[in-house]
């Protein structure tokens, strides 16, 4: 594959993740948007498949197996452009995992769609015409999720959820038009996603909302009445990858009989088999290491800045380098900082996916039949 | 078990509930390995899995030999039989009435203790065995076999 080719997906790529082309992403956000709110807008493998899309309307094979393999290569240079630590602004901090989980199913459709249409140009023209409204799937994903799982949230309960997900979001909100709840969400260190999604979405769509911190989590399970997480991926066992977090909100959950739902798209499902935390995909070399420590001491939720008080910081440092409110950290003290946690089918009560309301054993039954 | 990380063990038969039968002593130590925190992976082809359930390991079980309890010894000498010395207390275990040597081949060992089953197919959870059935049976249909 020549140079300018392999430049040509990952600008697609790129341009489909701040989702500046795309008309059909109607949310209903409002104008004061960040760069970096744009880019989260678009799911990770929304975007990829549409790059894909773009190296299919580019081909010039003429078979199906020179196709397949143009699009493995492609796959193969999105997923390393994902590991690359320096564009994971553009990606928010997501994992690759469902980017490569999307590939993968995206390459199993190309494929049954030719075993269906044997002429390759039919086929192509059916693929394309098919890949234009994929973006509106998607969505129509997300507003199926909501709408089967709305009947689980019912009057005056309180609801805990980590993380920022749009899926989640879609949910909580559509369900806020019907019935009165409580939201209390983590503040999501290190990116503060939980800070930025209460803010941002929830306190905008008018539901009651307490932000805590990650470590009190435990302290409040015994108020809520359910758990609700979205999922980076979900995997063959039916246990889920997420933002860094869940696995301890999921066994809190379980230890206090709580329900625990996930909220997920059906091109989320991946085929990994992981057993433990160390099982989980590598995210990257740089990335574990790289802190981007939120002090929410001094964070204000609404407006984001840093409070420059000294009587807000712990510590004073006299030096003109001291940011206030933050701990220096010498060099001997090393820092691990993973992105995702793994968590186990066990402590999974239900998850809420466009194909329906799954437990955690059906999940691999789907599994089987998308990738037979 | 302490300083194990994963155990993998074969499989005679995979019922449809996710139990797997196997050689008998399979089922002790996927107990242990489960009350540790191991992961217990089930090596087994897709031809293996049979449509019955069992519900524990007495019913339907194989008897082998009982004269191979009788040494405590491992040993097998050349002629494939074990090596007695002749001393051990089970020698004349025919002449006590009541007493019986129960060789049993197999066990089973309930699907919570498997962390994954292997197949050609890929790596499923012990609850999708039955599912593999029915898509693998439903494949077969599709493609006119009627030898089931």
């Amino acid at each position: 594959m020549s140079n300018s080719e392999e430049t040509l997906v990952i600008r697609d790529l790129r341009r489909h993740l701040s989702g500046i082309d795309d008309d059909d992403n109607a949310e209903t956000e409002t104008t004061a948007d960040f760069k970096y709110n744009l880019s989260l807008k678009v799911a990770l493998p929304v975007a990829a498949i549409k790059s894909l899309l773009g190296v299919i309307q580019r081909t010039k094979s003429e078979t199906m197996m020179g196709l397949q393999k143009e699009l493995k290569l492609a796959s193969e240079e999105m997923i390393s452009f994902a590991n690359d630590p320096i564009n994971a602004v553009l990606l928010g901090g997501r994992s690759h995992i469902a980017l490569a989980s999307g590939c993968d199913l995206f390459l199993k459709y190309i494929t049954r769609s030719f075993l269906e249409i044997p002429d390759f140009q039919a086929c192509i023209t059916q693929i394309l015409s098919r890949g234009q409204r994929f973006s509106e799937i998607s969505l129509a994903a997300r507003d199926r999720i909501a709408s089967v799982g709305q009947s689980f949230i019912r009057p005056g309960m309180k609801v805990l959820t980590h993380g920022w997900s749009k899926v989640v979001s879609s949910l909580l909100i559509n369900a806020a038009q019907d019935t009165h709840f409580e939201i209390i969400i983590l503040e999501g260190r290190p990116d503060a996603g939980g800070a930025k999604a209460a803010s941002q979405m929830y306190a905008k769509a008018g539901i009651p909302t307490t932000i805590v911190l990650d470590s009190a989590m435990a302290y409040f399970m015994e108020r809520v009445d359910m758990v609700v997480v979205g999922a980076e991926g979900v995997v063959e066992n039916g246990g889920i990858i997420n933002k860094i977090g869940t696995y301890a909100v999921a066994i809190a959950a379980k230890e206090h009989k709580k329900p625990f739902y996930v909220a997920a798209e059906s091109f989320k499902f991946a085929r990994l088999f992981p057993l433990n935390q160390n099982d989980l995909p590598d995210m990257g070399e740089n990335i574990r290491e790289k802190l981007n420590f939120v002090d929410t001491a001094c964070w204000i939720a609404t407006g984001g800045t840093i409070g420059t008080s000294p009587e807000t910081c712990e510590e004073k440092d006299s030096s003109p380098s001291a940011v206030p409110g933050l701990v220096k950290i010498p060099q001997e003290v090393k820092v691990d900082n993973p992105l995702c946690d793994y968590t186990p089918a066990k402590y999974i009560t239900l998850l809420f996916t466009d194909l329906g309301v799954l437990t955690p054993s059906a999940v691999s039954d789907e599994l089987i039949k998308l990738y037979q | 078990m302490k300083e194990v990380t994963k155990v993998f063990m074969g499989a005679a038969a995979l019922m449809t509930d996710g139990s797997i039968l196997s050689r008998v002593g399979t089922a002790n130590v996927a107990l242990m390995a489960q009350s540790n925190n191991v992961p217990v992976l089930f090596c087994c082809e897709t031809y293996k899995i049979s449509s019955r359930v069992q519900l524990e390991s007495i019913t339907s079980n194989e008897l082998g030999n009982p004269d191979a309890l009788i040494s405590t010894n491992c040993a097998i000498d050349r002629s494939g039989s074990k090596e007695t010395n002749g001393n051990d207390v089970l020698n004349e275990w025919r002449s006590v009435e009541s007493l019986r040597l129960l060789n049993l081949l197999y066990d089973l060992t309930p699907s919570e203790f498997a962390s994954g089953i292997i197949t050609e197919l890929g790596i499923l959870p012990p609850t999708s065995v039955a599912v593999l059935l029915r898509e693998l049976n439903q494949k077969e249909n599709d493609l006119g076999s009627s030898n089931i």
